[in-house]
């Protein structure tokens, strides 16, 4: 069985769970999210910053690589030139007077010829050209003895290479060899077998210097030379200030690439060690945001947990409140009593919405009260009604056997008790008529009808009566009048009707019957010139067992039913009954649709 | 003893007059409230059997009427009306007896008895007078230990002589208890009877019990005498 109580618990602790949960579910996502979204934003500047630190890393390591290289080429942009040579060349040629002076001339000398001395000859300034020239570049050094260097003719010629790299050496890229112009650094790694990871920087630079060098018999400085104990590096040979080139020869002056490497597995491991850093950052800000995350799904569920059960309990102490009118209302109805159909709740006591429950009940159970009275009434009445045939009918018989009697006597007697008999018998026949109504058993069965002939057969039915009675019976009823009725209880209607005008006439009166179509109707007219029925009679003459004049004439079959089973007849065809009276007489009306 | 029956059903109204008159009653009948109020004003009875719901007027209105304007006469109430608030109001009203219907004749026929005893205010349902027995219920008479049968009327006029025993009973008076309204009054009808009973009664029995007070009328023996 279903209870409104527990339902309404159950649903509301559905509701309750769901919505919690949603919200819970919600506030986690919207957290979870937010937390996210500050993770990896807080990831995000880990990497920058990782991504910064190592890039400023190799761009420290590029930069030193770079200055270093620098400050190479600085050194080696200053051609130094043997005096001899000059003095030599000079010697050699001098065939046509150039137009400028000695500073007009310049060396001239190839690898080669450099070597044999042969072929070195001047030519017009307009017409110079020097290669070969960075082989003059004086012998360089690393800054540091872990780095290498290596030095490149335009035509990618080696020039020069430092000791540090032993037998390897370094490949002139054609990219960068081949571009003219001032050539951006160009940085790259590579991996040597010996020698490890490297960073290299290549670096097109011009010979900007001339300046007398040292004879070229005196072996080059090394700076790190170490030539063994008690040797004692020669002084350095006087340098001339180095000369600047002549402008007009800046424009063709030897270019040679310089490349300058260092190991940078320092720096590799540098930049290993941060970005482990960084991940060791971003693992732990990860970790972090988990941990909230955890922390704050505990934290929901253990409130949502005593949220829930706070709600549930409140919800069941609401609920319980809020039935406890219903609680009432069905407890004052079990209450009620067959005896009293009283419904013992004070007005005010219910709340507006039981209110009009508890109204209809009060209502209906007066109306039942009322209904059992009546027939609680009825039964009386009826019980009444059928005493005295009943007496009369016993006292007979009782009489009769108290000694013996005649058999004319005895037939005598028998003719009373058939005659009580049937007298109950009719009222047994009208209680039925009217019980059956009451239950709708009575079936309506209508067809075509002369209800004009009709009428003049209960006339003539009834005139016996009449006559018996002193009374006139006159019939207006011209036949033929079709209707679609039941003819059975258009005769009934008719034959009480009459029986009632004839039984309440004074003597010498008259009754009339009229049967005639008016408007749309047929109206079925009885008038008798009775005693008539008074004004406060008058809206009880159609209720069962009422009688104007209590008991009058008992030993006819009325009980004060034959009007009510009239009423009724004519509400189930649908038609209306009416009456007028006066102390001349009454008048009986009943009007049947035309179409019944 | 002589009873007025108000009663509107006919059937039952002609089936009590034949029994109580087979148990030698006199009996008066009305349809009617009005023509039973004036009969039970205009002779005296021993008592009214009055059924309340009559026609023209009502039988509790009679009965009001009539203890209020001194009718001492007793009354049962026989009506269809059972409800006990009915029964106490019928009793409270006037009424001596309230029967209910249906009902059984012999009780009736009891309570009537009991009434009329009351009337003369006898207790005992056997009246004695010297040797003789009167039965009042069972009808019998007995003298001197034998039964004697006398006829409904016999009895009658015996019971009545025996209730007003000692005392001299006018032929009127016997009359008047003893016959209905439709019996013809010739007051030779009495003495006949008296010469009936006493042929019954005091024939071969001493002393005589039925005595004569001339220009008065009859007694009964009373036990002083």
């Amino acid at each position: 069985m279903r209870s409104i109580r527990l339902s309404l618990i159950v649903y509301f602790a559905l509701l309750l769970t769901a919505a919690l949960t949603a919200v819970s579910w919600l506030v986690y996502q919207s957290t979870a999210h937010s937390l996210d979204e500050q993770r990896r934003a807080t990831q995000k500047l880990i990497e920058e910053q990782y991504h910064a630190d190592s890039d400023q890393m190799r761009t420290n390591l590029d930069q030193q690589l770079l200055r270093r290289a620098l400050i190479l080429a600085n050194r080696a942009q200053t051609i130094q030139f043997p005096r001899e040579m000059f003095a030599a060349i000079t010697a050699v040629a001098m065939p046509a007077p150039a137009a400028g002076s000695w500073t007009d001339l310049t060396m001239l000398a190839s690898v080669e010829t450099w070597a044999t001395r042969e072929d070195i000859f001047y030519l017009p300034r307009d017409q110079i050209h020097i290669e070969g020239a960075e082989d003059l570049i004086p012998e360089l050094e690393p800054e540091l003895a872990t780095d290498f260097f290596q030095t490149f003719s335009k035509s990618g010629r080696t020039l020069q290479r430092s000791e540090s790299l032993g037998d390897h050496s370094f490949a002139l890229e054609p990219g960068p060899a081949e571009t003219t112009g001032p050539l951006k650094e160009h940085f790259d790694d590579l991996e040597v077998a010996d020698l490890g990871r490297l960073r290299r920087v290549t670096l097109k630079t011009n010979v900007t210097r001339f300046g007398f060098g040292p004879k070229p018999h005196m072996p080059p400085r090394s700076f790190a030379r170490d030539r063994g104990p008690g040797f004692k590096a020669p002084p350095p040979p006087p340098q001339g200030n180095p000369g600047r080139m002549p402008p007009n020869l800046v424009r063709s002056a030897p270019t040679f690439f310089i490349q300058y490497a260092s190991d940078r597995t320092g720096m590799e491991s540098q930049l290993a060690d941060i970005r482990r850093e960084r991940d060791r950052q971003v693992a732990k800000v990860a970790q972090d945001t988990h941990d909230q995350l955890n922390q704050l799904g505990s934290r929901l569920f253990w409130i949502g947990i005593v949220a829930l059960s706070a709600l549930w309990l409140g919800g069941f102490l609401l609920v319980r409140l809020g039935l406890a009118p219903l609680e009432r209302l069905a407890d004052a109805v079990s209450r009620v009593s067959p005896k009293d159909f009283r419904l013992g709740l004070n007005g005010g006591q219910l709340p507006q919405e039981l209110q009009p429950i508890a109204d209809r009940l009060t209502q209906t159970l007066q109306q039942l009260r009322e209904a059992f009275e009546r027939e609680k009434q009825a039964a009386a009445d009826i019980s009444h009604e059928l005493r005295t045939p009943l007496a009369s009918l016993m006292t007979t018989v009782e009489v009769a056997l108290r000694k013996p009697r005649t058999v004319p006597e005895y037939q005598e007697i028998l003719e009373e008790c058939r005659l009580s008999g049937s007298h109950m018998a009719q009222l047994v026949e009208r209680l039925m008529a009217l019980a059956r109504l009451d239950a709708g058993a009575v079936p309506y069965r209508p067809r075509e009808v002369d209800v004009a002939s009709l009428t003049v057969e209960c006339a003539d039915m009834v005139r016996p009566l009449a006559r018996a009675k002193g009374l006139e019976l006159c019939v207006d009823a011209t036949p033929p009048l079709a209707l679609q009725t039941d003819p059975e209880k258009v005769r009934e209607i008719l034959i009480n009707l009459l029986h009632n005008a004839i039984e309440y006439n004074r003597d010498g009166g008259s009754v009339e019957v009229a049967v005639r179509r008016v408007n749309g109707h047929v109206e079925l007219a009885v008038a008798d010139t009775g005693i008539g029925i008074s004004n406060e009679a008058r809206p009880h003459i159609f209720e069962r067992f009422y009688r104007a004049d209590p008991s009058r004439h008992a030993d006819t079959p009325h009980a004060g039913l034959g009007l009510s089973i009239v009423k009724s007849y004519v509400d189930l065809m649908a038609g209306q009954i009416s009456v007028e009276s006066g102390s001349g007489g009454s008048t009986f009306r009943v009007e049947l649709p035309s179409t019944s | 003893m002589r009873v007025l029956l108000i009663e509107d059903h006919k059937l039952l109204l002609r089936a009590l007059k034949r029994g109580l008159e087979e148990e030698g009653f006199a009996v008066d009948t009305a349809e009617d409230g009005e023509e039973g109020d004036y009969k039970a004003r205009a002779a005296t009875y021993d008592a009214i059997v009055l059924d309340l719901m009559l026609p023209k007027k009502d039988g509790l209105t009679l009965l009001k009427e009539w203890r209020g304007d001194g009718l001492k006469t007793h009354v049962l109430v026989l009506t269809a009306k059972d409800a006990t608030e009915d029964k106490v109001v019928g009793l409270d009203t006037g009424a001596d007896d309230y029967l209910t219907k249906p009902f059984q004749l012999e009780e009736l026929l009891a309570r009537l008895r009991a009434l009329i005893r009351r009337s003369h205010q006898v207790k005992d349902p056997v009246l004695r007078v010297l040797d003789l027995e009167i039965d009042t219920t069972a009808r019998t008479v007995k003298r001197a230990g034998q039964p004697i049968h006398l006829t409904p009327r016999e009895f009658a006029l015996l019971q009545f002589l025996a209730f007003h025993r000692g005392k001299v009973v006018t032929r009127t008076m016997i009359w008047e208890h003893l016959y209905d309204e439709t019996d013809e009054n010739t007051s030779n009808v009495v003495d006949v009877y008296i010469r009936y009973l006493r042929t019954k009664i005091d024939k071969g029995y001493e002393p005589p019990l039925i005595l004569t007070r001339w220009g008065e009328g009859y007694l009964l023996r009373g036990d002083e005498e």
